[in-house]
């Protein structure tokens, strides 16, 4: 089932653009592209939804970013992972497998 | 807290630029999107299309990017202050006392420093302030002094002499009677020498000042008046100039209005033995009269230079002295010439008032530093009573520098309330001040709270701020939410730090309050020494009336004792008057006519103090014969004095001098009639001075006190006292009414007004301190049930827990009350010379100090100790 932007809560948009940018850093429309192509086309999330996350993530000092080119010779804004992002990352991966554990738990029982 | 920052003020200080960027990447994306589409066969308008679908609404996000990057923060902030305002009103009493103990101390504060800083550090508002001395003549004619002022020989030898000097005047106060311009009205003038106006830099209002030249005799009849006299005789008419004024009934023509922008010297601020006016009307040229060079005995004048640049004061006292040994010599005296003091001016004019206002400023000081700690105390207290709660949203993921910045809001909040109550009160307190501050304080009128004032003002609330506020923003920021939480589960005993910080808090508000509490009983002591001295009279229905009898209407001897005899009898009339008498002078209203009494050509002699007086005056004044009598009419014509038991025994030691011959003030001899007590002279505080009285038609002098004793209220027969006068004599104005009790509460103004002020100060040390160690005491109390209960509970009785809990206030009460008292015994030289025979290490004021302190300590922390002692064990301990 294809969730709905708007189904993507706000920490996860945060967690997932983390999760891409420890990949490869990479401008906006990339981080969209690898999410999708991630999940599977699972997570459609609002591709402009994204930029107010990022802005949040550099606010918190967990991305940092600079102008670059693309291979199509483009300025592009880039963005990647600081030591603190790299933490956070650790943290909220670990935060959400006890979450989904929880879940889990809870729905597997009879 | 930190990162991010760079970020954060790039988003500030470089708007546009962050929001072309966010732009450029929102288009981007959607161009790369599109791109992708078309990749994939979509036609281009379609894959335009489709790319901003998915995109979204472009504008919103650009709203919410825009959240993001900067209004956070002041939301944030906007929360935060909600946060504190909520906390406010959950606890009213606790805030209205943080706001108000910072505003009274901020306001005090203030308002002391403000009056310091006008009457002490500024300069005195006169061109070359810096440069101005005060020359006087050393001598010991007076009891009171070695200074006295200047004889006009001096000041002409010096005019001529003095090159260090770029330029030396003189004054001197002379009274007129104004005639012409509604009752007759006395004015207080001033002669000035021509050089005087321009020396000062003062500037006229209207018409012209005195200039060089104007001191020549020809130049005589001119007057400047003050903007003052300028308002209220003559409504501020513009055409003032060139007008003829009747002053003593002879002519003066007014040259001009001084700037209201100068202030006049006045009272004794150019020496003790020159009286100025408290209020100079008009100046008049000092035009010196032949005779009165030639008089050598006649100290009347005060002297002002103005040094050369870089001359020092003891390179100009030589060159006076010089010309002191140089005129006396060309004029063939014989023995030492007299000797000259230089003083600064600024230094002369503050020097009374510099000491108990420095004094004042130390206590104000001792007072903020005490509320301050008593702030630290109480937020201090909060912290931890909040500890759980910080704890709490700690654990429950809540950032660490956002608690510290709420705590910080909060202090903020309550620093900005208090500041602003403090200094709009300041404008309010310093208005009160002046109003109670005696006369003589010096240009006590000037003080106002200026823009620097202000400054400082609020410099002092942000540290004050600062001290209480860091100390909870710091306790929170350390709180370890695991230890909080887990010892809030054990019902918490206190921890050993936080016994030490309080018993160090407890000791720091002892010490002040004690240091504040013993300077406030020496002046009480004082006070109370000084009301009960000896005065040497007693005036307690005495009603006292100051008249100037003009001698252009009156000329002679003759023509002034009539007027006397038949004053005299018209105040006897008056209904409620019992008696009534006549003095060249009041008592304790300080030294005046400073004359020689001498037994036989080589026998033993001293300088007193010589009054004309009527046979009543004593009996009025309630001055006892302790040997002869009063004068008698038969005395009319013959030569008699009454003296002072002082000038008695300096006299004749051991004898009797009742009949016996003294040289009194003239060569010829008077014979003893009586002897009454020596009488306070200058002011309560100098020992009797010897006093010479001579029967008033001796002389007949010009300014005279009308003294009549009265069966009720001496203030009631004031109106028809003043009425009977005029039906006498229609043309004499009296100058001044006052009671003898206004007379002697005037002389201990000064000292009722340091008492009173220090007295405040230390009173709200006592009540801030009393609620300071109450708050603590029931607030470590209020976190230590738990472990009260397990006593109670183990057996402990009521005694116990109020022993425990005394125990633990009276060691720091004890450290406190000895650095405070050893404190004041090493400052006691600051407060010497404020004291009246008290010493700064009197025991009755040191033990009564520490008594109270110690009672109050005892009751503040008596009252959560009852409440401890009741606690249920098992209520406490379950819900503990």
């Amino acid at each position: 089932m294809a969730a709905s932007s708007s189904d993507v809560l706000q920490g996860t948009l945060d967690l997932l653009v983390l999760k891409a940018l420890s990949l490869a850093p990479m401008h906006g429309w990339g981080i969209s592209q690898r999410i999708q192509q991630l999940s599977r086309d699972a997570l459609q999330i609002g591709q402009g939804s994204l930029y107010p996350a990022l802005y949040r993530l550099e606010k918190k000092g967990l991305v940092l970013s600079e102008w670059g080119t693309t291979e199509n010779n483009r300025e592009a804004k880039y963005y990647r992972l600081s030591a603190a992002g790299q933490r956070a990352l650790a943290a909220e991966v670990r935060d959400w497998r006890n979450f989904v554990g929880a879940v889990d738990l809870v729905l597997v029982a009879e | 807290m930190l990162r991010g920052l760079g970020f954060r003020l790039r988003a500030l200080f470089d708007r546009r630029r962050v929001e072309r960027d966010m732009e450029r990447e929102m288009q981007l994306h959607v161009e790369m999107e599109t791109a992708r589409l078309v990749r994939d066969g979509v036609d281009l308008a379609e894959a335009q299309r489709r790319a901003a679908i998915a995109f979204g609404g472009r504008v919103r996000f650009r709203e919410e990017a825009r959240d993001e990057l900067r209004s956070r923060h002041a939301e944030e902030v906007m929360r935060d202050i909600g946060h504190a305002l909520r906390v406010f009103r959950r606890t009213p009493s606790l805030t209205a006392t943080v706001v108000l103990t910072l505003a009274v101390g901020i306001g005090a504060t203030t308002v002391v420093f403000s009056v310091t800083d006008h009457v002490v550090l500024r300069a005195l508002p006169y061109a070359n302030a810096d440069r101005l001395v005060n020359v006087q003549i050393v001598s010991d004619i007076s009891k009171l002094t070695n200074l006295v002022p200047v004889n006009a020989a001096h000041f002409v030898a010096w005019t001529k002499a003095c090159s260090s000097c770029e330029a030396i005047a003189a004054l001197g106060a002379r009274n007129f009677t104004l005639t012409g311009v509604g009752d007759p009205t006395q004015i207080a003038a001033v002669r000035v020498s021509d050089n005087f106006f321009s020396m000062l830099g003062v500037h006229a209002e209207v018409g012209r000042l005195f200039t060089l030249g104007d001191d020549q005799p020809g130049a005589a009849g001119q007057v400047v008046i003050s903007d003052a006299l300028w308002r209220q005789q003559f409504g501020a008419r513009s055409d003032i100039v060139g007008q003829t004024l009747r002053l003593n009934d002879a002519p003066w023509r007014v040259i001009g209005v001084v700037s209201p922008a100068f202030q006049m010297l006045r009272n004794h601020e150019l020496g003790d033995l020159t009286r100025l006016p408290n209020r100079t009307d008009a100046y008049v040229p000092l035009a010196l009269a032949p005779q009165e060079i030639a008089s050598h005995g006649q100290y009347d004048f005060s002297v002002l230079a103005l040094l050369e640049p870089g001359v020092s004061v003891v390179t100009a006292r030589a060159e006076l002295d010089a010309a002191n040994a140089h005129a006396q010599a060309a004029m063939g005296e014989e023995g030492p010439a007299a000797r000259t003091s230089v003083t600064p001016l600024q230094g002369q004019v503050v020097r009374q008032a510099g000491r108990p206002l420095m004094l004042l400023l130390a206590a104000v000081t001792a007072l903020l530093l005490l509320m301050c700690v008593n702030l630290a105390n109480l937020f201090l207290a909060r912290s931890a009573s909040r500890r759980r709660e910080s704890a709490v949203r700690l654990a429950l993921g809540a950032d660490r520098g956002r608690l510290v910045r709420q705590a910080l809001t909060e202090t903020a909040l309550l620093t900005i309330g208090g500041a602003v109550l403090g200094i709009a009160s300041s404008f309010w307190g310093v208005r009160a001040l002046v109003a109670g501050a005696p006369a003589d304080l010096p240009r006590i009128n000037e003080v106002t709270i200026d823009a620097r004032i202000l400054v400082g003002a609020t410099l002092l609330s942000v540290l004050a701020g600062l001290s209480f506020g860091l100390v909870p923003a710091w306790r929170f920021g350390r709180v370890s939410p695991g230890d909080v939480l887990k010892e809030g589960a054990r019902g918490a005993t206190d921890g050993r730090h936080g016994t030490r910080a309080r018993s160090l808090l407890i000791a720091a508000q002892v010490a002040m309050s004690a240091l504040l509490l013993i300077a406030g009983g020496l002046l009480l002591k004082s006070f109370v020494r000084v009301l009960g001295v000896d005065k040497g009279f007693t005036a307690d229905r005495v009603l006292a009336l100051n008249v100037v009898v003009p001698r252009g209407t009156y000329p002679t001897l003759n023509d002034r004792n009539q007027l006397y005899v038949s004053a005299l009898d018209a105040l006897r009339q008056v209904p409620g008057v019992s008696a009534a008498a006549l003095t060249s002078a009041l008592p304790i209203e300080g030294e005046t006519w400073v004359d020689g009494l001498r037994v036989g050509d080589h026998g033993p002699s001293t300088t007193a103090n010589f009054r004309f007086v009527s046979p009543t005056a004593f009996s009025v004044l309630g001055q006892p014969f302790l040997r002869g009598r009063t004068f008698l009419e038969s005395d009319r014509g013959r030569r008699v004095v009454v003296l002072s038991t002082g000038a008695a025994q300096l006299l004749w030691p051991g004898e009797n001098p009742i009949g016996r011959a003294v040289f009194a003030g003239s060569d010829s001899t008077y014979e003893v009639v009586g002897i009454v007590p020596d009488v306070r002279t200058s002011g309560l505080e100098h020992a009797g001075s010897v006093i010479a009285y001579k029967p008033y038609w001796e002389i007949g002098p010009s300014a005279v006190t009308l003294v009549v004793r009265t069966s009720g209220d001496p203030i009631a027969v004031a109106s028809s006292a003043r009425a009977a006068l005029r039906t006498v004599a229609a043309s004499v104005p009296v100058s001044r009414i006052r009671t003898m009790d206004d007379v002697i509460s005037g002389a201990m103004a000064q000292r009722r007004f340091e008492l009173v002020l220090i007295g405040l100060f230390a009173l709200t040390a006592l009540l801030t301190a009393t609620i300071g160690i109450y708050g603590i005491i029931a607030h470590s109390l209020a976190h230590r049930t738990g472990e009260i209960s397990i006593r109670i509970a183990l057996g402990a009785r009521s005694l116990d827990v109020h022993g425990l809990v005394l125990v633990e206030v009276l060691r720091p009460v004890a450290i406190g009350l000895l650095v405070g008292v050893a404190t004041s015994l090493l400052a006691g030289r600051l407060l010497a010379g404020m004291l009246f025979e008290v010493r700064s290490t009197d025991v009755t004021v040191l033990t009564s100090v520490v008594a109270v302190l110690t009672v109050v300590a005892v009751v503040a922390c008596l009252v959560p100790a009852r409440r401890a002692a009741r606690t249920d064990p098992a209520d406490a301990l379950r819900s503990g």
